[in-house]
């Protein structure tokens, strides 16, 4: 049994301009104690993925397909029920520290707030207890449960954030671009209080990110998204070292680097497309350098190739093990 | 501001179906346009003259009887149309030509004159609308440019309000740094960069401002203050039905009223309608 | 001769801070976002100015095309003191140094037609005509890869990230200035666009003849672009060299820092990186002595009490006290 199961799952936004397409036919699979980077450009629908499994999408969000969690499909579970889950079971840091949280509440009660809402006898000394453990757990001195939010610096916010999404113990944890919004050492430093979560709890992990370089020691599984489409899929190792969708392959050349051997700029040409208008067949084609004729025709279905998937024709036929 | 808490109401009556608001009000105003234009065909009678008998009920000849002098209400009403067009336009259109350009104006210097300003204004905003326009009223004496003037007054600091505010917010944006980095003068940068990016909301404001001119209008007429009879006007025909509510002669007040009533539903709805439309809370999101 | 295009000599910009009057009385306090800041860049050069947020770099840019007045200082650009230019002068010299901004969503005036945008810059300084201004427009329009029969006459709001800020370029080249300052940007824009709007500007700027400063807190992408490279700290620059020694060998512990903590695509790659307690202090409280000693793992004595000056040692220049 898999932690959580995503079976072609499809959302779309119902706007004054027409329908969206934010996600197309996403299938994929996290085990227990695995973390998955989910790794894509805006518009590419990892944050939509992200929300859904939490059923917290916005309301002209329309939702299709099935995304089981500990063999309960999320789709459509009773509300009374999904909300026993969010938090619990199910939670999620966003990109944004600042307004996660509540700008007039003391941290201690944030965090009491957070147990009340599931276990609404517990009694105060005991909570203190728990959140004060996370705290010091994730690095942060315990006596400051007393201040409020604005006296944190940002770094240390999404700390909070962190230590409350992780104190009722939940199964998955859910990061959104936790470190976007942050200077790149303080970045550094949430990155590694990830790590150590990762370390020493038993909880799975999902990386909303759009930077490949950042996720690469952490994760045990990537998936790559374009335009709503999970166009490749695999173990971490094999896909840093032998990417196959095009897309996947031109992302990770184009990373700056700071090896002063690398100097020549490379890049992907072309616009990310317009969810509104995509182009025919596979999205990526017309950006694509390996671009068939076939690929401008039909939208490629997904290839399994040991054990890694990739929605590519140009792998079309290829048998496990080549 | 009475409109407000009509938009208030309206919002949500209508939530989602903020195009279908516009749409009614606009059809309310339309209709009231075309009665104003086509006032000599439509009214049967002289508004300003005796058609018949005094205090009569509704009836066939006269559907929504006469008044005390045997005017005909319903021809009354029609060239009355004219006239709550005229001072509300007019009034809206002095409130916004003095507002907006001084709320663009000090809302991008800022500093001290944005101090004094806004504090000459936010007194003459802190006066009750009605009170004001009535001091005013009675010191420039009756007349059509008159009235609009003091009902004016009194709509100013809305505009100032809004333009300063939205000027503030706006010139911090890196457009106008931008603006200025390729050595726009001042006066450019408030024309092509600042003011068409308020400009919607003047917009929402003006048909706002519309309604409660036509109401404080009312108001003064009521008051006598308003214009000098026998012209037709909504407001004075309203106070002047009052006087014989007691007599039972009821269609004297109602059909004034809801005369009033109608039009200012239909800017209210037009405004709440456009300013949805202008600020758009169903968007795209990812 | 002189090589020099621009030299900013003991730049400072204090920001006054809001209190309330009653303690205003007693002390006025200050953000000094930029703190006696002197460099020099040559004609035809990219300095990068690399820094956290925080460190003043984005002020120093708006300083230097006068956006920004400094509080004390000199800003020599060619023979002339920008520092000292205001009113009609300031603006009629615009012309000559422009900005890129970070935000290209925010730095187009949404009600203004892309052709309307980047010709507006040729009619405030009268350049040319009519015809002249469009057929400019169209030229630049094509450098900067956008078709001009396609988006001459349409909207900001209709183009992506990437498009607009190749129109913001092209508004900002269209008076062929001198000096460019590039402020961040391609920070908002997406991983697949960025390296395309670098490359834009390193062409721009070899077929202009451009001078840039580049501001970035991407050591990485000032890598591709930069020929020397500035590390700011808190309103100070602590170390400024040529790109290949930056990367080569960095002498100041926070350049250090700065480069470990560019993310590496290499799942393999489980270094221990070198990674600072803390994070930036307020510009408000400005720690006694090296401005870096409270986060630096190197932290000596000397470091919390003298402040270490920028000095050139064995050909290269850098402010810590490691080095002395």
């Amino acid at each position: 049994m898999n932690l959580l199961e995503v079976r072609n799952l499809e959302i779309e936004y119902l706007t004054r301009d027409g329908n969206l397409k934010a996600v197309e036919g996403v299938s994929f699979s996290l085990g227990f104690h695995e973390t998955l980077g989910l790794v894509g450009e805006s518009g590419c629908g990892k944050s939509t993925i992200g929300l859904s499994l939490l059923r917290i999408l916005p309301i002209n969000a329309r939702m299709k397909g099935r995304i089981l969690y500990k063999e309960k499909d999320v789709v459509n579970l009773p509300d009374e029920e999904m909300r026993s889950v969010r938090g619990k079971e199910i939670s999620m840091i966003f990109q944004d520290p600042m307004t996660s949280l509540d700008p007039i509440m003391r941290i201690k009660n944030q965090f009491f707030e957070t147990f009340r809402a599931h276990f609404p006898k517990m009694e105060e000394d005991e909570m203190f207890k728990i959140s004060s453990n996370v705290l010091k757990s994730i690095g942060i001195d315990p006596s400051r449960l007393e201040n409020y939010p604005f006296e944190f610096s940002g770094g240390m916010r999404q700390r909070v954030m962190i230590a409350l999404a992780i104190v009722l113990n939940p199964s998955l944890l859910i990061a959104d671009e936790p470190t976007t919004s942050l200077d790149v050492v303080v970045q550094l430093q949430i990155m590694e209080v990830l790590k150590e979560l990762k370390e020493k709890k038993d909880m799975s992990m999902i990386l909303i990110t759009h930077d490949l370089g950042l996720v690469a020691e952490i994760v045990d599984k990537v998936g790559i998204m374009y335009a709503g489409n999970l166009v490749e899929f695999g173990d971490v190792n094999s896909i840093y070292e032998k990417p196959l969708h095009p897309y996947t392959q031109l992302l990770l050349v184009s990373i700056p680097n700071v090896k002063l051997e690398d100097m020549e700029l490379k890049y992907i040409k072309g616009n990310l497309p317009s969810l509104k208008s995509p182009p025919a067949g596979c999205k990526f084609h017309p950006r694509c350098p390996f671009a068939m004729d076939i690929c401008t025709r039909e939208d490629p279905p997904t290839f399994e190739l040991n054990g890694r998937k990739v929605k590519c024709w140009l792998y079309k036929g290829e048998k496990d093990g080549s | 501001m009475i409109s407000k808490e009509i938009r208030k109401g309206l919002r949500g009556l209508f939530k989602d179906s903020s195009g279908l608001m516009a749409v009614i009000g606009f059809l309310i105003l339309a209709f009231y346009v075309v009665v104003a234009i086509f006032a000599p065909f439509i009214s049967p009678y002289n508004p300003t003259q005796p058609s018949g008998p005094s205090l009569l009920p509704p009836t066939i000849s006269h559907i929504m009887g006469t008044d005390n002098l045997g005017y005909d209400i319903f021809s009354r009403l029609v060239w009355g149309t004219r006239m709550a067009f005229a001072i509300a336009l007019i009034a809206t259109a002095i409130a916004a030509v003095v507002g907006i350009p001084v709320g663009l104006l000090v809302g991008y210097i800022g500093g001290k004159i944005d101090r004094v300003v806004t504090m000459i204004m936010d007194s003459i905003y802190a006066f009750p609308g009605l009170i004001l326009a009535i001091a005013i009223a009675a010191m420039l004496g009756p007349g059509l440019l008159n009235i609009a003037f003091s009902i004016a007054v009194v709509y100013i600091p809305t505009y100032y309000r809004v333009i300063r505010s939205q000027v503030s917010t706006v010139k911090s944006e890196l457009y106008v740094d931008g603006a200025r980095a390729i050595g726009a003068r001042t006066s450019i940068i408030i024309g092509s960069y600042v003011f068409p990016n308020v400009l919607p909301s003047t917009i929402v404001i003006f048909s706002m401002n519309l309604a409660d001119s036509i109401m404080t209008e009312a108001g003064l007429s009521f008051l006598g203050l308003g214009i000098a009879p026998p012209t037709p006007d909504w407001g004075y025909d309203l106070a002047k039905g009052q006087q014989f509510i007691l007599n039972n002669d009821w269609w004297m007040v109602l059909f004034p009223g809801l005369a009033i009533i109608t039009i200012v539903l239909g800017f209210s709805m037009f405004a709440e309608g456009l300013d949805e439309y202008f600020n758009p809370n169903i968007g795209e999101k990812r | 001769m002189d090589h020099r295009l621009i030299s900013v000599i003991n730049l400072r910009k204090y920001f006054p801070l809001k209190v309330s009057w009653l303690k205003a009385f007693k002390e006025k306090p200050y953000v000094r976002a930029v703190d006696d800041l002197s460099f020099e860049i040559k004609y035809g050069e990219t300095l990068g100015l690399v820094g956290e947020s925080g460190s003043g770099k984005t002020t120093v840019g708006r300083i230097l095309i006068r956006l920004e007045d400094p509080t004390e200082g000199q800003i020599i650009f060619e023979d002339l003191d920008l520092a000292k230019l205001s009113g009609e002068s300031l603006r009629t010299k615009r012309k000559d140094f422009q900005m890129i901004f970070q935000d290209p969503m925010a730095s187009l005036n949404p009600y203004m037609r892309i052709g309307n945008a980047i010709e507006h810059p040729l009619k405030i300084h009268k350049m040319g005509d009519k015809a002249d201004r469009k057929a400019r427009v169209y030229e630049i329009l094509e450098k900067v890869g956008l078709p001009p029969e396609e988006f001459y006459s349409r909207f900001p709001r209709h183009l992506s990230g990437g498009q607009r800020q190749r129109v913001v370029i092209a508004r900002a080249m269209v008076t062929n200035p001198k000096f460019v300052v590039a402020d961040e940007v391609t920070a908002m824009l997406d991983v697949s666009i960025r390296s395309q709007i670098l490359k834009l500007l390193i062409d721009m700027k070899n077929e202009l003849g451009l001078t840039y400063l580049f501001i970035t807190h991407d050591l990485a992408s000032a890598k591709y672009i930069c020929d020397r490279i500035a590390v700011m700290y808190l309103g100070k620059i602590i170390e400024i060299a040529k790109t290949y020694d930056i990367f080569k060998e960095p002498l100041h512990p926070y350049t250090k820092i700065l480069i470990s903590s560019v993310p590496v695509p290499d799942p393999k790659m489980k270094k221990k990186k070198f990674i600072p307690s803390g994070e930036i202090p307020s510009p408000i409280n400005i720690p006694s002595g090296c401005r870096f000693h409270p986060r630096c793992p190197y932290a000596m004595e000397i470091c919390t009490k003298v402040e270490p000056e920028l000095k050139e040692i064995n050909g290269r220049t850098v402010a810590c006290h490691l080095y002395d």
